[in-house]
């Protein structure tokens, strides 16, 4: 059992990595359900074998190395599992999502700031693209455009909001 | 090779890669760290773009939720009210369901865009800054500009007829127009009775003609026009990428020909696209489509210049003109730094003698004889307040690079304004109502003068 101090260590480091472990999880399963059933297992392991992590190491590639365990056991999408069989790429993809991320998370709260500023057609193109997961095609298909053009769009807005984002992330260091 | 794992990785973000695409991609990453790393970094942004957008989604609902709840207590309140008025259930019945039907015609005629300027027209009921939903615009004569909120600008020139379907989607059912679509709103949309036009980041034009072709003109970067059929099917084979100084005429049989690019039929239409409301004196427009800014000469004129799309400021601009008032003498300026953030355009206004010094060998003479010097007045009005003016050479310099986008920065020498109270010194003003600048210039030899007018551009929300 968790003294209260390990208690109260777990849940920090644990509310600080669980949105980057979902976003690894929800990269590599389609499925929203799985992924829910997958981060639900995820959180008991780890919470069952916190003694086992050594605090002078970095929590998150240990919680993404607990989350990888928790996909392989329950492979459901199929749309990806000849990756997921791949073992040696998936240990890659995981080691290099635990050295990326936190990088980029940071840019989290510019992002935010960035899409709310979006209207119109991009904004109506992100939403069903990125809320609603639909391919180009299926975009395409609703605003009577082709899916090349989807894509072109879906591209300039994507390199839109990486330049308000590097703005507001170059802005934010000179402030700080 | 750059290209393809993109594209790949666009493919893979999609679900689209068939086993065999998905086996070749797992080896290329796994022999590349550094292209597992691209691919895991564009995994990370979509994902982090998947959870803001749905935030986003949900923060919208939450908001809408509290007018419906309005909305539920006003029909409460006007059914009680019927209820007191009258005694038949079926008058109840009527007034309930028209209330709805209002509601629903409310929603989808929220408005928007404004009305930014009208010059010379009878535009019906429409007033500068009237905001405008789901309707139809229809114009007799004269300009109209229109500013739509994510930042478009569509300037019709009448006769006219120009339906605002939603954001991002409109008709033109006969006249001509001009659209300036901005970074961040690609994708808007205006259909003729021939061909649907998808902008692509770009300033285009489109004229319907009396025979109901439409011929479109690219300005700047590329839209892709499609001939609409005789029924609701689009000819998606038949799409064209129409790049920037190319013109295409979908017929009223729906053929898609290549065209001239010729520029003439908006001659008119321009200055007040480009947000200028009127001149006088020696002003005259440089066309925004593809030219050689720099070389432009005359000895009578000066020229305006607009520079490239409205942009919001990612850090400071000084300006050395700030507040109204008329300044003979660098000790006139009433200097000042505008905040990142200010969404603004930027004129370049040139008076650029015809150099006669050219065949004279040797080093340029610093004083004028006195047959050389040109002095040239005129007034320019804008249809939003000017936030100030760059008229030092360092600071002409310095803001070329963030808004001079093909050429205007030539020529780079003597172009600053001459400011000491003599005789052949200029003269700038800024007017009480910061829309106008008067220009009052000397110049000479390869010494021009140029003002940088930067003016507002926030939009409505």
């Amino acid at each position: 059992m968790l003294d209260e101090d390990q208690q109260i260590l777990f849940t920090r480091l644990w509310t600080d990595a669980q949105p980057t472990v979902g976003q690894y999880v929800a990269s590599l399963i389609r499925d929203q359900w799985a992924v829910r059933d997958i981060m639900q297992n995820t959180s008991l392991a780890l919470l069952r074998n916190f003694l086992q992590y050594d605090p002078s190491l970095p929590f998150l590639p240990w919680a993404l190395g607990v989350a990888k365990f928790e996909i392989l056991g329950h492979r459901r999408d199929t749309a990806r599992d000849r990756m997921l069989c791949d073992s040696e790429f998936l240990e890659h993809y995981t080691q290099t999502w635990a050295q990326v991320a936190p990088r980029i998370n940071d840019e989290a709260a510019a992002l935010r700031d960035c899409v709310s500023e979006l209207q119109g057609r991009p904004r109506a193109i992100i939403a069903l693209r990125y809320a609603e997961g639909q391919t180009s095609e299926v975009i395409a298909a609703e605003l009577k455009l082709s899916a090349a053009n989807v894509r072109t769009i879906l591209k300039r807005v994507r390199e839109t909001l990486k330049q308000c984002v590097e703005k507001r992330m170059a802005m934010s260091e000179g402030s700080a | 090779m750059n290209d393809d794992i993109e594209s790949l990785i666009e493919r893979w973000l999609e679900g689209l890669l068939d086993s065999d695409q998905q086996d070749e991609l797992a080896i290329r990453l796994k022999e590349n760290p550094e292209q597992m790393q691209r691919f895991v970094e564009a995994n990370i942004r979509h994902q982090m773009l998947c959870d803001v957008v749905r935030g986003a989604q949900v923060e919208e609902d939450v908001r809408k939720t509290p007018s419906q709840a309005q909305t539920q207590d006003r029909t409460q309140r006007s059914t009680a009210r019927i209820f007191a008025w009258a005694s038949l259930a079926a008058c109840l019945l009527v007034a309930v369901s028209w209330f709805f039907q209002a509601g629903d015609r409310l929603e989808t005629m929220e408005p928007f865009l404004s009305v930014a300027m009208i010059q010379g027209s009878t535009a019906g009921e429409l007033k500068v800054g009237d905001r405008l939903g789901t309707q139809t615009i229809s114009i007799a004569d004269g300009l109209v500009r229109l500013q739509f909120d994510d930042g478009v600008e569509v300037t019709l020139q009448g006769p006219a007829s120009y339906e605002l379907i939603a954001p991002g989607r409109t008709r033109l059912h006969s006249g001509l127009l001009t659209a300036t679509v901005p970074p961040g709103a690609e994708g808007f949309q205006v259909d003729t009775p021939t061909a649907e036009v998808v902008d692509l980041g770009t300033a285009f034009g489109i004229e319907l003609d009396a025979e109901g072709a439409s011929l479109v003109s690219v300005f700047d970067g590329e839209v892709e026009v499609t001939p609409s059929s005789n029924t609701t099917a689009i000819n998606k084979d038949k799409t064209r990428l129409v790049r920037e100084g190319e013109a295409v005429r979908v017929t009223n049989t729906h053929e898609l020909q290549s065209s001239e690019f010729d520029t003439v039929a908006y001659e008119k239409i321009w200055p007040v696209s480009s947000g200028i409301a009127g001149s006088t004196g020696a002003f005259r427009f440089a066309p925004p489509w593809p030219r050689p800014m720099g070389l432009i000469q005359s000895d009578s004129d000066i020229f305006v210049l607009p520079e490239g799309y409205a942009k919001t400021l990612d850090e400071p601009l000084a300006l050395n003109v700030t507040l109204p008032g008329q300044c003979l003498v660098a000790g006139d300026f009433t200097p000042g730094e505008l905040p990142p953030g200010t969404r603004v355009k930027s004129f370049l206004l040139q008076f650029n003698p015809v150099d006669q010094r050219d065949h004279t060998p040797g080093p340029p003479e610093t004083v004028p004889g006195p047959k050389e010097l040109k002095r040239i007045v005129g007034d320019i009005t804008f249809d939003r307040p000017v936030l100030g003016l760059i008229v030092r050479g360092d600071d002409l310099r310095s803001s070329d690079l963030r808004f001079s986008v093909r050429g205007g920065q030539v020529p780079q020498k003597g172009r600053a304004l001459e400011l000491s109270g003599t005789p052949r010194d200029d003269i700038v003003q800024l007017s009480e109502d910061r829309r106008t600048v008067k220009l009052d210039l000397a110049a000479f030899g390869f010494f021009s003068d140029q003002v940088r007018v930067i003016v507002d551009q926030s939009l409505s929300k």
